[in-house]
């Protein structure tokens, strides 16, 4: 799956789609959902490529060159090396960052598209006592060490894990020298290396450029130091391997250094080389490099100034510019060719297997999984001799045969292996990706989507034609992913599994804070600009307003935009992990995360594909969780145990309400912008939910262009085939195509592309680099074409919808998946809203709302939900009976009857996909609700000051010793402070103790007093003075200050006679609003939003008790009213409302404070801010 | 009494920050800040960073108690002047008994219009002022600028919200306990708050109800060390402000004496009729004696007035003094007690006296800059490695000489720097010769031709050294590139800077 911001406009994108000329907003694209993710495509040369000079060169190798993946360090990509390299027409390229490999795989694929010969080593830093961040001249010694061949890089990958590891932290590893060499066993070639090589640091006296320590000792001595050092490294790796580096950039000191080191060489019958210890690829990058290098010491660059290199020579030089420095050393440029050519390997040569899989006796991999499926099978399709669908069997043998002919079966045990521990530990968890969606992988219980059932063809997902490895992410309980991938260490060995690197790279706003803090802009200031920038941008985009004093300098966004993409340090993938044969740490280095216990692989995902290693990617997904603790809570209380199998299917309740929008807290359509979608989109079967999730495009929706789709959806336009060889295609998506796989297909259908030319040409559209590449592919599609009889107009239209389209579309197996996810929470939230109120809850952080919604919003399906209390409570909110005696009955363990009708589980009425939905529809999800006998009583750990560990001691000791007897006891038996049983009374958590909210606050003074060993109640009891009756609007503040919810109501209602009095309309009655109209709302601000590049548009949600309304601000409203927008926590807004379909937008005019100051005001002076604001 | 924002008053008296967004930050949040600053929703108790996020283009100033309490002190002076007893709160509030001075000026009013006169006449417009019973309740008339009638202040209290006691967390208790206002947190039964709250809840509960105890504590004006001499008519002349200083040095170096004490650093401030202003602080390798003082006055009156009043250059620092002077103000700025300073049986570690008052007679006569003191420094060009520091002024090195330097020259050093680069031209056989933007000349350099027209034949060279330096800073940017060069008499070290070669140090 991959995708990246369109290289069209969203606008133009729908105007190709459609064909028609539109004139809509706008709206580029915000990505609001998790599948959305970041995808590096494989190395395209860009349009200018890079040329060989003309003409005869001096052959040169350059044997000693950091890339930016020399952290904080390096200022240029490898694939710029690479590139500058063939224009300076260099006979070789070594890459030779610090600790590490992590850039070998894109130098090695930009290298590959060149045919320029690749060396790789690594400067390995010995002696580090401490990571060297924030120091301004690193310590420690260097060696350059350059593999020889695969065997070398292999032992160069251990030895560097070894020492990653034994470092014991992150940016520490700790080396030996004499392990080194034994390592090496002759497969490595040593340089002397930098002025931190030990030859040439013993030269200089380590010291001698400072001034204050120079003449510590005299010439001859230093001369002596410097040789007993080549002799060391002689005698550890080999007189045949040891070369001594000479470096030239431009020093004064620099010529003195290198005839001593050439006497040395000389005395030692070793070889010289010329190498230029290169940091760059041209001079331009200089400054960028001494504002990192400010960075990497985390100072200024006044600070560092007397640590710059500011010759700024390290770039590559040609073979030319080397010989001319290096005349006097004959020999020293023509050597490193013979050197390359010595050393020079292919990478791809280095990948590893798959580790060994343990298969019963009598079986092979293939066998084996063979007969785990058909053991699935059999469960779900009955007897293969009567199966309940008789093409079951037939399809299962078909994909087994496909899994055989790529020989993949050890990658499905491996997945199924993982997914049964998952279930035998009852963790939720579900399969995702292009081969996940196959008849296979619901026969081995890898995915609950029965693709038999939907019909959804296996070839779309995994096919002999398509040369890629299969795909399958295990989205897992977040809670519980840990343990499957400690599992998966257990199973395969820490040596043999490893987690991939997520390279963090720099972004507009971390370039920007940066390259400020280099600069030496104060930290306000660097929040200030960064925060201007767009997350989601790709490039520090600044329209200089020259008049405005709190502009980001121009020197800093100058550098900023140099610095975006480029790595900043390695974090961990959320869950890629590598499986190899051979220890995976001799293949990649392995080092320490930042994550205590942690390590992780130096490559990224793209580079393990790259490298074809197998890689499985173990997700946490929140929703899991909820998902997870919601049928836990309905088995406990009702005893209906579901799972994601047994839930029945295309329940018409279910897409009723997701048809009215009535989706909070459902995964993935909840957001205000995928709300908007469905009262048009109308789903109707798990099909649609399919589609729903690839078009939800907050940017298009918003800016009111209607999508193709939904207009033919809807019968607004016919739908149409401009071939009859793409309708098999495009059939399933009524002729427009919704996701990446239609595209190859439609290359495949009328182009006779082959599946792996398809590929390619998406990502080199998609990149848009490589223009010839993409001309090449471009022929081949338009003879394919013309020999289905397409040609002109019809033709260019294919092609422009395929280019529109590349890298644009969401993966359809990845949809797939996701919806149903979104079918299983719609459906519990239907039918246990309480149960599923409690698990979003617990599940917190999640989704797009806030606590305080999401009760709102169960509040509005009739959920009572009641204040934490210190007896009833559990840890995180749960149910209890609605009509209870909290005197009698434990109601933590309550199990009763389920309320609604019955046939809602048992038959079901089923959706026919028709769609008879209209948005006058009458819906009562009452009727489905189960969990009525039910009320929801909030966790203690909700309350403020409290937090899960105090929590979980209260309810413990309560479980095992009783209830409390009085707040004395509470804290006798707990022992809480002051803040936190004042934080507890104001929660109205010892309502149960029969003590009123500020009865207990006064009381909590004394009894926090109250200490084990004491006498019960020493302290003598404290009269209460007669402190005002609490209204009800006081009591909604306490709750809001104590929790962050109102259980009881919502902050609006108490100001609802003076918004009525302003005439403001309730969120639910503007549907029936004609759309134009100019009105007033009122409501409290949840969230404050502004998508990616969305032209600067704001969108607010207001809420008030009846439900939320949309609020698009217009860039000069929202100047106008800046403060007023910006702190306000409640609103009045007038504007002209616009309803399109059901979905219903409130295009803001004008902005008023909304003050519920009225005598509410407890215990804040105003509302607190309650909104999700530009997350 | 109390300004409004006296913090950024205090601070930008010498700068012309009007209508800027001005901040003073204390331990990492916002103390105080100008009107201009608050339209940006900067308010104080923000976090500094938040302030210079909400405003990029704030001026930031550290705060520094003693300057602020310095400040202050002359509106304290203005005001004793007036009401004798009053106490200072905090620099930017003070507080007087009002019953004396009511009954000498006739009406409580009368005496808010005397003070607010008198002090908009020295120079400090716009102060508020309140009465009332008890300095927590006057504190809190002075924000509203109101005089509260005698007995009314449990009346002007009882409507105040809580958070005016200044203790937060108390006020948040009570808010969620129903009682926001002082009035109700004051209808609480004395015991009963005592039991709950304590003793600092007690003391709470007794400004609440308006019912202070404390009473004014007085400030005894400081023994005035400083020394201010005011110039009638204003001065102009070097001479005349230096024998005016003479006139009163001798009893400022006896009243430190009088109390053991000598001054090891001074702290020297002149006005000027316009308004200019020029502060600085001298240290002394010893101890400031009348003769010293003299002599720094002068120095400093040389050094901030244009260079053409004299021979010597100035350094300009601390403004240029333009217009004749009006006063002057010495301060103790460090001082030590005596016993420290008399001179050992066998003398001590600091220079020779006698180098010292040879030195001191010659910065007297000349300037203070006449007498310099070379300290080695970092840096790359030959020029950076020692900075002079005039002799008795501490040095403050900008170039750090532990620093490596990447790029700078190794030894021997050249034997003269040029104060002024002399310009000259480099040539190859061919033609000018250039650095290129990769590091190397663009040919070899073989004539050097000098501005007279001589020519003299290069015999070898040395480089070229590139050096990229300070580019993040636009007044201290240079790119620049040095050779050594030499030719049959002598030897150079040529840099190539603003598009042309100059000499810039010679070797002999």
């Amino acid at each position: 799956m991959g995708w990246q911001n369109p290289p069209v406009s969203w606008s133009e994108l729908e105007r190709r789609l459609s064909q028609v000329p539109n004139d809509g907003l706008t709206q580029p694209d915000g990505g609001d959902s998790p599948a959305w993710s970041r995808h590096r495509p494989a190395y395209d040369a860009p349009d200018s490529r890079p040329a060989r000079p003309m003409g005869k060169v001096v052959p040169y190798a350059e044997l000693h060159c950091h890339s930016n993946f020399s952290f904080l360090d390096g200022a240029s990509a490898p694939e710029e090396l690479v590139e500058e390299a063939i224009r300076l027409g260099l006979h070789s390229l070594a890459l030779t960052d610090h600790d590490g490999l992590p850039g070998v795989v894109r130098m090695a694929d930009a290298a590959r598209e060149y045919d320029l010969p690749t060396v790789f080593g690594a400067e390995l830093s010995l002696d580090l006592r401490q990571p060297q961040n924030g120091i301004a001249d690193p310590e420690g010694t260097h060696l350059l060490v350059l593999a020889r061949g695969t065997e070398g890089y292999h032992r160069l990958a251990g030895a560097i894990t070894d020492a990653q590891l034994a470092g014991a932290h992150k940016g520490k590893p700790q080396y030996n020298l004499q392990a080194l060499a034994e390592r090496a066993d002759g497969h490595w070639l040593v340089l002397t290396g930098c002025r931190k090589g030990a030859v040439p640091a013993a030269l200089s006296g380590s010291n001698t450029e400072k001034l204050d320590t120079a003449g510590i000792s005299t010439r001859s001595e230093r001369f002596a130091a410097a040789r007993r050092e080549l002799d060391i490294l002689t005698a550890l790796f080999g007189h045949d391997n040891v070369v001594v580096e000479l470096t030239d950039h431009g020093y004064p000191l620099d010529h003195e250094r290198n005839d001593a080191l050439a006497i040395l060489a000389a005395d030692a019958h070793l070889p010289v080389i010329a190498a230029n210890n290169v940091h760059f690829a041209s001079p331009s990058r200089r400054r960028l490099a001494m504002a990192l290098s400010a960075v990497r010491a985390r100072r200024s660059l006044d600070e560092m100034d007397g640590w710059l290199p500011t010759a700024g020579t390290a770039h590559l030089r040609s073979g030319a510019e080397m010989a001319a420095r290096f005349d006097r050393f004959p020999g020293a440029i023509s050597r490193t060719v013979a050197i390359a050519d010595e050393l020079a390997f292919s990478l791809q040569s280095a990948a590893p297997q798959l580790p060994h899989l343990d298969v019963p006796e009598g079986y092979d991999l293939m066998s084996w999984l063979r007969e785990l499926t058909w053991r699935g099978a059999r469960q779900t399709y009955g007897n293969p001799e009567n199966p309940t669908d008789p093409t079951a069997y037939q399809r299962l043998e078909m994909e087994l045969e496909v899994i055989a002919a790529k020989d993949f079966p050890g990658y499905f045990l491996i997945v199924h292996d993982i997914v049964q521990f998952a279930r035998r530990n009852n963790i939720l968890c579900q399969g995702r990706g292009s081969a996940a969606n196959s008849a296979v992988c619901f026969a081995l219980g890898i995915t609950a989507v029965d693709s038999i059932l939907y019909g959804l063809p296996f070839e779309r997902f995994l096919s002999e034609t398509r040369n890629e490895e299969p795909d399958i992410d295990i989205d897992i309980d977040s809670e519980r992913r840990e343990e499957v991938i400690q599992y998966v260490y257990k199973k395969y060995g820490r040596r043999n599994a490893a987690q991939v690197a997520n390279v963090i790279t720099y972004r507009p706003r971390s370039a920007v804070r940066d390259m400020a803090k280099a600069l030496g802009y104060s930290v306000g200031q660097q929040d200030a600009w960064s925060k201007r920038m767009d997350s989601y941008a790709r490039s520090v985009d600044h329209a200089p307003l020259s008049d405005d004093p709190d502009r980001i300098p121009d020197e800093v966004v100058q550098l900023a935009s140099e610095l975006v993409t480029f790595p900043r340090h390695l974090g961990i993938h959320s869950g890629g992990m590598v499986l190899t044969r051979q220890p995976v740490g001799e293949v990649c280095p392995i080092e320490h995360a930042r994550m205590p216990g942690r390590t992780v692989l130096q490559w990224d995902k793209d580079d393990c594909a790259s490298m074809r290693l197998v890689k499985f990617d173990l997700l946490g997904l929140g929703m899991l969780s909820a998902l997870s603790y919601c049928m836990d809570l309905v088995d406990a209380h009702l005893g209906e145990r579901w799972t994601l199998a047994t839930m029945p299917k295309e329940e018409k309740g279910v897409y009723d309400q997701v048809c009215q929008a009535d989706t909070v807290g459902v995964f993935q359509i909840e957001s205000r912008a995928q709300m908007a979608t469905l009262p048009r989109l109308r789903p109707r079967r798990f099909y649609d939910l399919v589609i729903e999730i690839a078009l939800i495009r907050p940017g298009p929706i918003q800016g009111g262009a209607i999508h193709p789709y939904i207009r033919r959806r809807r019968g607004h336009e016919e739908v149409t085939y401009q071939h009859p060889a793409l309708k098999p295609v495009l059939e399933r998506t009524l002729g427009i195509p919704l996701f990446q796989e239609q595209l190859m297909q439609i290359a495949m259908a009328v182009g006779g592309c082959s599946g792996g030319d398809a590929d390619l040409l998406r990502r080199a559209m998609g990149s848009k680099r490589g223009i010839e590449k993409i001309a090449r592919l471009k022929a081949k599609l338009y003879d394919g074409m013309a020999t289905n009889g397409i040609t002109g107009d019809m033709a260019d239209s294919i092609y422009d919808k395929i280019e529109a389209f590349a890298n644009f579309g969401f993966a359809e197996s990845h949809s797939i998946s996701f919806a149903l996810l979104v079918y299983a929470s719609t459906w519990l939230r239907l039918h246990y809203p309480g149960a599923f109120l409690c698990s979003l809850l617990q599940a917190q952080p999640m989704g797009f709302y806030s606590p305080q919604s999401l009760v709102a919003d169960a509040r509005r399906h009739g959920v009572a939900v009641h204040s934490p209390d210190i007896q009833l409570s559990g840890v995180h909110a749960g149910l209890e009976p609605g009509d209870f005696d909290c005197t009698v009955c434990p109601p933590r363990a309550a199990r009763l009857k389920p309320t609604g009708d019955p046939r809602c589980i048992h038959d079901p009425i089923i959706t026919e996909g028709s769609l008879t939905w209209q948005p006058d529809h009458s819906f009562a999800s009452d009727e489905h609700r189960r969990d009525g006998n039910f009320a929801v009583r909030l966790g203690l750990q909700s309350v403020r000051t409290i937090g899960v560990e105090i929590a979980e001691r209260i309810v413990a000791e309560r479980e095992q010793n009783g209830r409390f007897a009085s707040m004395a006891d509470l804290v006798r038996r707990c022992g809480l402070s002051t803040p936190q049983l004042e934080a507890l009374s104001t929660a109205g958590a010892f309502s149960s103790l029969g003590v009123d909210r500020r009865q207990a606050l006064w009381a909590a003074g004394p009894a926090a007093a109250e200490r084990t060993g004491h006498i019960e109640d020493s302290g003598s009891p404290l009269p209460v003075p007669e402190l005002p009756l609490m209204s009800g609007g006081e009591q909604s503040m306490a709750d809001l200050w104590a929790t962050g919810i109102t259980p009881k109501s919502h902050p609006i209602e108490f100001v609802r006679a003076q918004c009525e009095a302003r005439g403001a309309i309730p969120a639910n009655q503007l549907v029936a609003i004609a759309t134009g109209t100019r009105l007033l709302v009122a409501g409290v601000v949840t969230h404050r939003q502004r998508p990616a590049t969305a032209a600067g548009v704001t969108f607010m949600n207001l809420e008030d008790e009846t439900g939320m309304i949309n609020v698009v601000v217009p860039v000069p409203v929202w100047n106008r009213y800046l403060s007023i927008a910006r702190e306000s926590p409640a609103l009045y807004i007038r504007g002209i409302i616009e309803t399109n379909d059901g979905a219903v937008n409130l295009i803001a005019e004008k902005l008023e404070p909304l003050s519920i100051t009225i005598n509410s005001m407890a215990p804040t002076a105003t509302l607190p801010r309650m909104s999700r604001d530009f997350k | 009494m109390w300004y409004p924002d006296w913090p950024v008053i205090a601070a930008t008296q010498a700068m012309d920050l009007a209508d800027k967004p001005v901040a003073i930050f204390d331990k990492g949040a916002v103390l105080a800040c100008s009107a201009f600053a608050r339209r940006y929703g900067i308010k104080r108790g923000m976090r500094s960073r938040d302030a210079q996020s909400r405003c990029p283009s704030l001026h930031s100033i550290g705060y520094n108690p003693a300057d602020d309490a310095r400040a202050f002190e002359p509106v304290l002076r203005a005001i004793e002047q007036i009401s004798p007893a009053i106490e200072a709160i905090r620099p930017g509030m003070c507080a007087t008994g009002a019953r004396g001075p009511t009954r000498y000026f006739g009406s409580e009013d009368a005496v808010i219009d005397a003070i607010g006169e008198h002090l908009l006449s020295v120079g400090y417009p716009d102060a508020r002022f309140g009465i009332a019973d008890g300095t927590f309740a006057a504190t809190q008339a002075a924000r509203v600028d109101i005089v509260v009638p005698p007995g009314g202040t449990a009346r002007f209290l009882a409507d105040l919200p809580v958070s005016a006691l200044d203790r937060p967390e108390l006020a948040d208790v009570l808010r969620r306990m129903g009682l926001r206002t002082l009035g109700a947190f004051a209808a609480l039964p004395t015991s009963q708050v005592a039991a709950r709250f304590g003793a600092d809840g007690t003391c709470a509960h007794r400004l609440a109800a308006g019912r202070e105890r404390r009473s004014l504590a007085i400030r005894i004006p400081p023994a005035d060390l400083t020394l201010l001499i005011d110039l009638d008519p204003p001065h102009e002349r070097v001479d005349t402000i230096a024998f005016a200083a003479r006139a009163h040095a001798d009893d400022f170096v006896a009243a430190l004496a009088a109390r053991d004490l000598v001054a090891t650093a001074l702290r020297i401030a002149l006005r000027t009729e316009d308004g200019g202003f020029s502060e600085r602080v001298w240290r002394h390798p010893r101890w400031f004696d009348s003769t010293d003082l003299v002599d720094r006055v002068r120095w400093q009156v040389q050094a901030a007035t244009p260079a053409d009043n004299g021979a010597a250059v100035g350094i300009h620092a601390g403004g240029v003094l333009s217009s004749p002077i009006t006063s002057i103000l010495i301060t103790p700025h460090t001082v030590e007690r005596i016993g420290i300073h008399a001179d050992g049986l066998w003398g001590d570690k600091s220079p020779d006296e006698r180098i010292h008052r040879a030195f001191a007679r010659i910065q007297s006569l000349l300037d203070h800059t006449a007498v310099v003191t070379p300290v080695r420094s970092g840096g790359r060009s030959p020029a950076e490695h020692t900075t002079m520091v005039p002799w008795g002024q501490a040095a403050a090195l900008q170039r750090d000489p532990a620093a490596p330097w990447p790029g700078r020259l190794p030894d021997p050093a050249p034997s003269q720097v040029l104060p002024v680069p002399v310009g000259i031209e480099l040539r190859s056989a061919a033609g000018p010769l250039l650095p290129t933007e990769r590091g190397v000349l663009d040919g070899e350099p073989h004539t050097l031709i000098y501005r007279n027209g001589h020519t003299a034949l290069i015999d070898a060279w040395a480089g070229p050294w590139m050096s990229d330096e300070r580019w993040w800073d636009q007044a201290s940017a240079k790119t620049l590139t040095r050779i050594q060069v030499t030719t049959e008499d002598a030897a150079y070290l040529l840099i190539y800077v603003d598009a042309h070669w100059w000499i810039e140090a010679t070797y002999d």
